[in-house]
């Protein structure tokens, strides 16, 4: 498989990917649905089995028999034959389609939840932040798993299509060899139907495109982050522009690809009906009327099996167009499941230690991106300390942090712990290490204490949990809580689910890493969201924390950085300045600059 | 609010059919008879071919010429085609023409309500909800009366020439399908009402299993998850709701078993019952023939598949009345008088007279706020979060209203002036501002942007140093923002969109500016800048300036401190400092760390 970038969904594929991938979404579905692809293809074909042969064998056996004068009893026990089956399995299929297809549908999506689930913390960051591979991967896991559970209805509708078209095809032979020639015509117009779908297909994601947009236009009227902006300004005026403009549009593709795929369509289906239908009518009519050597049961299934036939010419191009949409839909999956990781797991690797952190020639650059984020970064941390990373939006920090968690692997250099490369680590334990509060920390909708441990609680963790809540000061509001740190968290399914403020919801993510055993506290923007008070707090509480362990800073606020042991700014993907504060500020450089700047309006002149 | 009892009553429901009605006949008159043909078509077609074809077999049975055979085949064939013509054109081209249409109609009339309703009613989850709801539906409810009248009329149709054709050929086929048929519709109700039961069981296991999903796929907790064990919570998380789901389908199950049984068994033995019948009929009676034998045998299951729509119709209205109510309450919502029809002067001053506000009547979030702003002043507001300084804001803007006190501008209380008018002086930038999914230039703008106001948008956005990435830009001021609109859009990181937002103030020339939390994404070095330009810009102009970073607003003219609703400290800052209060204690803890020893 390509380790490039998950693609955007071309339409074409070579016939050998459409094997391929086909292939591929069935070995998935026998491996997640195997029971379900058993069960249903058996109920399927009985059922439709037995539909047609009622209304074919057994309606012309019917007709036929009283037309030569059989004896009306066995006719009417053959009937009632035919009840007693219809019985037994409509029952049998109904306890299925009930009871039994649902469990075993759900017990085999559970499956494929869990291994996707599995797989979307194992797969590289990267594809969740960079935007466009991030609406491939949404699409992947959407429509791939439809795809695979897709694979039973086009496998079973196949063999059941296939076996009645032979059926039927047996039965007109049977009756007559020139009806079955009247209903292969219309077969000829499959190129044209073929084409037909192409244009659907396409005109479909039009439609989508354009009503994307109309229910954009549609959501800023409504929603309530849009408010107020749509009061204070004249954008109400834009938007119902550009909602009439995407009606336009759409009636526009309807004039034009639209009726072109009415047209098509209609000519088609006439032409089917009347070649096949039609003239296999009046054919039969003939030979019953005029020649006598049709009987009636033999004309009355005719004429409908003809009919049906020439349709089910057009369930067979069905059977193909599904095919190839699972073989296109199913890539994005593929890949998903396949793609070895940039960053790999390392099972086998060393036990993490903690010790001093080293970027040795680092260099990085985004997937896709026209230049380096990082550039010849060279960094020494000592176990134990405490440093800040400043510099302006852009410059690198973030993404430095993402590196050293193996969030993301260098394009060039290596980073060291301890002596080590990172790579050499068991990645999960080696991530465990780090406590982090991030920017755009985010609280998950379980309890205090699962959210404070990071993993699944036990009772044996209670007092850790609230010796943890304490020192990061906010077990005053947790207790009060009814449930305490059983408490669910966000309002997702309580309605009583707690949501904190701002700031306790930093103090909270403080708790996390007193909570967890680590060796290294990383602190990015931590502090945006507070006022003064709560900020300067904050930071206290956090170097009460890490006595011991290192800590690193990431801030715009430099008043931070004056107390840290060293400092680094960081331009343009590189260091450009290191020491501490007092030195950073003889040196008169970018950081004194930006220092200055900040602290002008504090002190007085 | 209408009451509950009355919703579900037949005459409501007719009423709201009434006024979807009444409105589709004022907006598109054709498209209403048009369908309304359609209908008649649809509802008669069927049953012409099956007496055509009943025709058919007679005429083989007789032993008729063949001609007379032909002939009916031919008619059958021309109407077949003309139909499905007729039914094609109509579905594929003339349909979307006018439901989009009046889709826009009714959009355009909604759109038009949502503006001029307050903000206030946002903060209300019962008539937010109704709302939402509304909008939503509005789609169908103009179509909604039309186009349920239309297939019951339908269906009607084609079930009566069914069953009056059936009944011309044998009574007892006829009363057996017709008891086969309520019998499905009686399976059918009790397994609506099952399948009811079982979704409100299911929808909370489904929240569960769509909140699961929406983490692993979500970039929000990407990173959480990668580095710590959170992903087991999860795990057991989803376990524990597979099996509240498999017990939950085990114990419905066995009821919809039971009724799939009686369904299977309406559908294939009632089938060959009719049939078996029909041939006694046929063989040993003589009363029907074989053109009546095709009849019987063909319209079995069609006749039962009307009736089952048709009662599907039935059911279908009550639930579509409901939307239709829901679009209606908001149509009817009248905001709550908004007099004032003055237009606005040119600002002057402002004054708060013993303000206060509160989204909840019991739970005050401003209390008693009296101050004076005038012409020039640069005004600060600090305080730490949760103050209520950007409900003061909110206020000012008239977004809210006041629930005690008045707003005085100009000398006269701002109620008296035209919305528009008042809210076209001031400019704002909000902590929570957002960016729409257009141009850059329309961003900035906040209207429609033209050649003359490309010179506007520019110079705003070099008052924010955007220049540079203006540059960068693929189609510069043209470029369309954030990918919701276009797959293709250009995504602004936190800062430079913050950037834009500050621009709109910049676009027009306002006398008064707030600005609250401008600059929390940016840098110190784009923090300097900007507030240098600010400076620069606002030179004659009042400026109202939120911060809770006090070196951004130690030069304004009055500071005034909020803390919990209130105004508890007020003056320069060279006067705040020697009070030594609240003020100068949060400037010394911020100061600290900045001071050098």
């Amino acid at each position: 498989m390509p380790k490039n970038n998950l693609h955007r969904s071309k339409l074409d594929l070579t016939i050998s990917q459409i094997i391929n991938n086909f292939c591929y979404a069935t070995k998935m579905m026998m491996k997640i649905y195997p029971s379900k692809f058993f069960c249903q293809s058996f109920f399927w074909i009985m059922a439709n089995l037995l539909g047609f042969y009622s209304q074919t064998y057994m309606l012309r056996y019917v007709v036929n028999g009283v037309q030569e004068g059989e004896n009306i009893r066995i006719i009417l026990l053959y009937v009632f034959f035919m009840i007693i089956i219809s019985l037994v399995i409509g029952s049998a299929r109904a306890v299925y389609d009930h009871i039994l297809s649902p469990i075993i549908d759900q017990r085999c999506e559970r499956r494929l939840n869990l291994e996707i689930y599995r797989r979307s913390i194992e797969i590289d960051l990267e594809n969740y932040e960079n935007p466009e591979s991030f609406d491939i991967y949404d699409r992947a896991v959407t429509n791939g798993a439809d795809a695979i559970s897709y694979v039973i209805d086009c496998i079973g509708g196949a063999i059941s299509t296939l076996l009645g078209i032979s059926m039927e095809a047996y039965l007109l032979f049977e009756i007559d060899p020139i009806l079955f020639l009247f209903s292969v015509v219309p077969w000829l117009f499959s190129p044209l139907q073929m084409m037909i779908k192409k244009e659907q297909y396409e005109y479909d994601i039009e439609v989508r495109k354009i009503n994307r947009r109309k229910d954009y236009t549609r959501r800023t009227f409504f929603q309530a982050e849009f408010a107020k902006e749509m009061r204070l300004t004249n954008l109400p005026k834009v938007m119902q522009h550009r909602f009439t403009n995407s009606i336009k549009d759409y009636l526009n593709l309807v004039k034009t690809k639209g009726l072109c795929i009415a047209l098509l369509t209609e000519v088609t289906s006439i032409g089917r009906a009347i070649l096949s239908a039609r003239l296999a009518q009046i054919y039969s009519v003939f030979q019953t009327l005029v020649t006598g050597t049709m009987m009636y049961g033999d004309c009355l299934v005719a004429m409908r099996t003809v009919n049906s036939f020439s349709q089910s010419g057009s369930n067979i191009i069905t059977i193909f167009t599904d095919i190839y949409s699972i073989a296109l839909n199913i890539r994005d999956f593929r890949y998903f499941m396949e793609n070895e990781p940039k960053v790999s797991s390392n099972p086998d690797g060393l036990e993490p230690v903690a010790g001093n952190i080293e970027f040795k020639n680092v260099s990085f650059r985004y997937d896709g991106a026209n230049f380096d984020a990082l550039k010849n970064v060279n960094m020494k941390i000592r176990q134990g300390e405490h440093v800040a990373i400043v510099g302006c939006n852009g410059a690198g920090k973030t993404t430095l942090i993402k590196l050293l968690m193996r969030l993301y692997e260098p394009t060039v250099g290596e980073i060291c712990v301890d002596e080590n490369n990172i790579r050499s680590y068991k990645l999960k334990d080696y991530r465990r290490t780090y406590g982090v509060v991030f920017q755009d920390f985010k609280q998950m909708a379980c309890t205090v204490a699962e959210n404070v441990l990071g993993r699944p609680y036990c009772d044996s963790d209670e007092k850790t949990v609230w010796d943890a809540l304490k020192k990061a000061g906010i077990s005053d509001v947790i207790s009060k809580l009814p449930k305490g740190i059983q408490t669910v968290m966000t309002k997702e399914f309580d309605n009583d689910g707690l949501i904190l403020s701002g700031g306790q919801s930093q103090k909270l993510a403080i708790a996390s890493i007193y909570a967890r055993n680590v060796d290294t506290v990383i602190l990015d923007e931590p502090s945006s969201e507070l006022d003064p008070f709560a900020e300067n707090q904050m930071y206290e509480n956090m170097l009460a924390a890490s006595v011991g362990k290192t800590v690193i800073f990431i801030s715009h606020r430099l008043s931070a950085c004056v107390s840290a042991d060293r400092v680094f700014y960081m331009e343009g993907g590189t260091i450009t300045e290191t020491g501490t504060h007092e030195e950073l500020m003889k040196l008169c450089g970018k950081y004194a600059e930006m220092f200055r700047i900040q602290s002008e309006n504090y002190t007085d002149n | 609010m209408r009451k509950r009892k009355d919703v579900a009553s037949i005459g409501h429901i007719l009423q709201n059919y009434k006024y979807s009605f009444k409105f589709m006949w004022k907006y598109s008159k054709i498209y209403l008879i048009l369908s309304f043909f359609s209908s008649i078509l649809g509802g008669l077609f069927p049953s012409l071919q099956l007496i055509l074809t009943s025709r058919l077999f007679n005429i083989l049975e007789k032993g008729c010429p063949f001609d007379e055979a032909l002939t009916v085949i031919i008619i059958m064939t021309v109407c077949a085609c003309t139909y499905v013509l007729l039914m094609r054109l109509y579905s594929g081209i003339l349909v979307p023409r006018f439901s989009q249409s009046i889709h826009l109609k009714v959009q355009s009339i909604l759109f038009g309500k949502v503006r001029r309703l307050e903000l206030a009613k946002y903060d209300d989850p019962e008539f937010y909800n109704g709302f939402v709801l509304a909008m939503q539906n509005a789609d169908s409810y103009a179509t909604a009366a039309m186009t349920a009248l239309n297939n019951l009329f339908s269906c009607v149709l084609s079930v009566v020439t069914t069953l009056g054709i059936v009944i011309y050929i044998d009574l007892v086929a006829m009363l057996i399908m017709f008891a086969s048929a309520i019998m499905a519709m009686i399976i059918d109700a009790n397994m609506k009402k099952i399948e009811f039961k079982k979704q409100l069981d299911i929808t909370p296991i489904g929240r569960r299993k769509e909140y699961i999903d929406r983490v692993h796929k979500r970039a929000d907790f990407a990173k959480e998850l990668r580095l710590s064990d959170l992903g087991e919570i999860l795990k057991q998380d989803y376990e524990d709701n597979t099996a509240d789901f498999l017990s939950l389908i085990k114990r419905y199950g066995k009821k919809t078993a039971i009724l799939g049984i009686l369904d299977g068994f309406n559908i294939n033995v009632i089938y060959l019952i009719t049939i078996a019948w029909t041939i006694y009929r046929m063989v040993v009676i003589g009363s029907v023939s074989l053109g009546g034998f095709t009849i019987i045998v063909t319209s079995c299951t069609n006749f039962k598949g009307s009736l089952v729509r048709l009662v599907k119709l039935l059911t279908g209205i009550s639930k579509q009345s409901m939307q239709i109510d829901k679009v209606r309450s908001f149509l009817e919502y009248e905001p709550e008088e908004r007099r004032g029809s003055l237009p606005a002067p040119r600002f002057e001053s402002i004054e708060y007279k013993n303000v206060s506000f509160g989204y909840n009547p019991d739970k005050a979030i401003l209390h008693g706020i009296n101050l004076k702003i005038c012409k020039g002043d640069k005004i600060a507001i600090v305080g730490y979060n949760g103050a209520g300084k950007s409900t003061f804001i909110k206020l000012l803007m008239r977004l809210y209203e006041p629930t005690e006190g008045s707003i005085i501008y100009n000398g006269r209380d701002y109620r008296e002036y035209e919305m528009d008018s008042y809210r076209s002086n001031i400019g704002a930038v909000f902590q929570d501002f957002k960016i729409f999914a257009t141009t850059v230039g329309e961003n900035v703008l906040g209207d429609e942007c033209t050649e003359k106001d490309i010179k506007t948008v520019e110079s705003a956005l070099h008052y924010v140093a955007f220049d540079e990435k203006l540059a960068s830009l693929p189609n510069g001021i043209d470029t369309i923002l954030t990918r919701e609109f276009d797959e293709d859009g250009t995504e602004l990181s936190g800062g430079e969109s913050q950037k834009i937002a500050i621009a709109r103030v910049f676009a027009r020339p306002y006398d008064l500016i707030v600005m609250d939390e401008p600059s929390s994404a940016l840098d110190p070095i784009a923090e300097y800048s900007l507030n240098k330009h600010i400076a620069e810009y606002a030179n004659d102009k009042t400026v109202i300036f939120i911060s809770h970073r006090l070196s951004t607003t130690r030069h304004a003219d009055r500071i005034y401190m909020f803390e919990d609703g209130r105004i508890i400290e007020t003056g320069t800052h060279e006067e705040l400092i020697s009070l030594d209060g609240k003020y100068a204690e949060m400037f010394k803890i911020q100061a600290e760390k900045y001071i050098v020893q």
